[in-house]
């Protein structure tokens, strides 16, 4: 295999093959490590290339495997994490001059996971400043570029990620959601994305954004790819205050289970009704409502509360939780913030106390109103953006307050949400929709991604980087 | 909120943005009181928040 298609495996098939003796963890990482010398400087998708790193943890890979200590399917597989989970000894700066020169003293609890599980670090991936402020040139990196078309808008805030994985710089890669940023890249750049359900991830480690609305997750070529990391990352952490109690599971379970039978409630109001989205999104989401029926599951139109109302909701935690993180330094050190995370941040203090408690009196409304539409369906279906992505150049600061995002109500719902991609435009972006589960139940969301891909020709189809 | 009020406003809080910065600001404030709108609303008495404080030790 040559070094492309070596980068174009997935992690379930590298993963066989490293442990048959058939692929070497130090081949595969060093066809990753040109590829990223090749491309990363179009893309912009690492800010730190942890080559040594790399080449150690593949040595050490190999070595284990040939003694017969396989430690399971991420063993000796790259991955990349979004340049706010901590990572002891090496730089972990949030994309932010505020922290240019941090380096942690330990890694996140997901870091040590993956780390466990023998999978080999690429590197730092570029994220929107402190997983909010971006695109924004005035940071210490440039922003990342969708690998579908330079110098389009990958989606944020874990946009390094997203175009890591689309372009072949990563087999997995670690994203977090706190409004919708596993899945707004996954939509804009073709992969697959797992929000989990809150609690599911450890948080420790991970700068925060929004205490109660960060979740962490994986961002994969396809579903199963997410499974198999989701083995490794889920379970219960107690430093995390938010950890659920509760034992991991086996995510892969379910991968061939199929949709027959399965209830899907649809919820196109959200874009196509409460906002519109674009003839390339309300096509493929035809499409896929016909793909779903095809597959024997039984899809009805599900009425929830406004999209607005959710968006509201997120957003005011969000800026309330985020102002209490960053008003200090902010107010010491402005300069020291790009210009986006800037002015976006300083509004947050216009929300009030009693705004925040209302807001999350709302929100434990809105949650009972998606889980008594999960008593109905077994799956919940809305697109997860509304158009493929736009020219970075065109993005407005204020983008993320102006238009209400299609990812924000499994942020204040903590229900588990999976971007999947459906369809391309014309121009041959990507699109994608969101498939959303019961409290817990990634395994069955999981499955519902799985069978969706494996019917649809979407997977097979790479960005030409040429 | 006015542009004067909302300079005093953020002033009151240390954040002192340049005035190209402001005018964004305040181009984007009327999405910032949209989003407070929706959310106070008439809500009942019994209509808990969504995080409650749990008296347990943590582990």
């Amino acid at each position: 295999m040559n070094t492309n298609d070596l980068c174009h495996l997935t992690i379930a098939r590298a993963g066989e093959l490293i442990r048959a003796g058939d692929l070497s963890p130090i081949d595969l990482t060093e066809a990753f490590l040109a590829r990223i010398e090749e491309l990363n400087p179009v893309l912009n998708a690492y800010v730190l290339v942890t080559a040594e790193r790399a080449r150690e943890d593949a040595r050490r890979a190999e070595k284990e495997i040939a003694a017969g200590e396989y430690r399971g399917p991420l063993h000796g597989i790259p991955i990349g994490l979004k340049d706010i989970y901590d990572t002891a000894e090496i730089p972990t700066t949030a994309s932010s001059h505020l922290y240019a020169e941090r380096v942690p003293d330990a890694d996140a609890e997901t870091t040590r996971r993956l780390a466990e599980a023998g999978a080999v670090l690429l590197g730092k991936l570029t994220t929107h400043e402190f997983a909010f402020g971006g695109p924004s040139w005035d940071l210490p990196t440039p922003p990342a570029s969708n690998p579908w078309k330079r110098g389009y808008f990958t989606g944020g805030s874990s946009s390094g990620s997203g175009a890591a994985t689309a372009a072949g710089l990563a087999m997995g890669t670690m994203g977090s959601d706190t409004g919708g940023s596993i899945r707004m890249p996954a939509f804009f750049c073709g992969i697959a994305g797992l929000k989990p359900t809150y609690g599911r991830v450890s948080r420790r480690g991970v700068a925060p954004l929004s205490y109660s609305l960060d979740h962490c997750g994986p961002m994969t070529w396809d579903a199963t790819d997410c499974a198999l990391m989701m083995n490794v990352l889920a379970g219960h952490d107690p430093q995390d205050p938010a950890s659920a109690r509760r034992p991991s599971e086996d995510f892969t379970t379910r991968l061939d289970a199929g949709i027959a039978g399965k209830r899907i409630g649809l919820i196109r109001q959200f874009y196509d009704g409460d906002a519109k989205a674009d003839a390339t999104v309300l096509a493929a989401m035809e499409e896929s409502e016909r793909t779903f029926t095809e597959l024997g599951a039984t899809v009805k139109d599900v009425a929830l509360s406004p999209l607005q109302d959710y968006h509201a909701c997120n957003f005011v935690i969000m800026l309330a939780e985020a102002f209490a993180v960053h008003r200090d330094n902010l107010t010491q050190s402005p300069e020291k913030y790009g210009e986006v995370f800037r002015d976006r941040m300083s509004m947050a203090c216009l929300i009030s106390g009693l705004d925040y408690v209302q807001a999350i009196r709302l929100r434990r409304i809105l949650k009972a109103e998606v889980d008594d539409a999960l008593t109905r369906f077994d799956f919940l279906v809305t697109a997860g953006g509304f158009m493929p992505a736009p020219p970075l150049e065109e993005m407005p600061k204020f983008f993320i307050y102006q238009t209400p995002l299609l990812s924000s109500p499994f942020n204040v719902s903590g229900h588990p949400a999976m971007g999947v991609c459906n369809g391309f435009s014309e121009a041959g972006l990507p699109v994608g929709m969101q498939i959303v589960g019961r409290a817990f139940d990634e395994a069955g969301v999981l499955g519902a991604a799985v069978a969706f891909e494996r019917a649809t020709p979407f997977r097979e189809r790479r960005p030409n980087l040429g | 909120m006015d542009i004067d009020a909302l300079k005093q406003r953020l002033a009151d809080e240390g954040l002192h943005p340049d005035d190209d910065a402001l005018k964004d600001m305040h181009g984007a404030l009327p999405h910032i009181e949209a989003m407070k709108a929706r959310v106070n609303r008439r809500f009942e008495v019994a209509d808990e928040p969504a995080h409650i404080f749990v008296a347990e030790p943590e582990p």
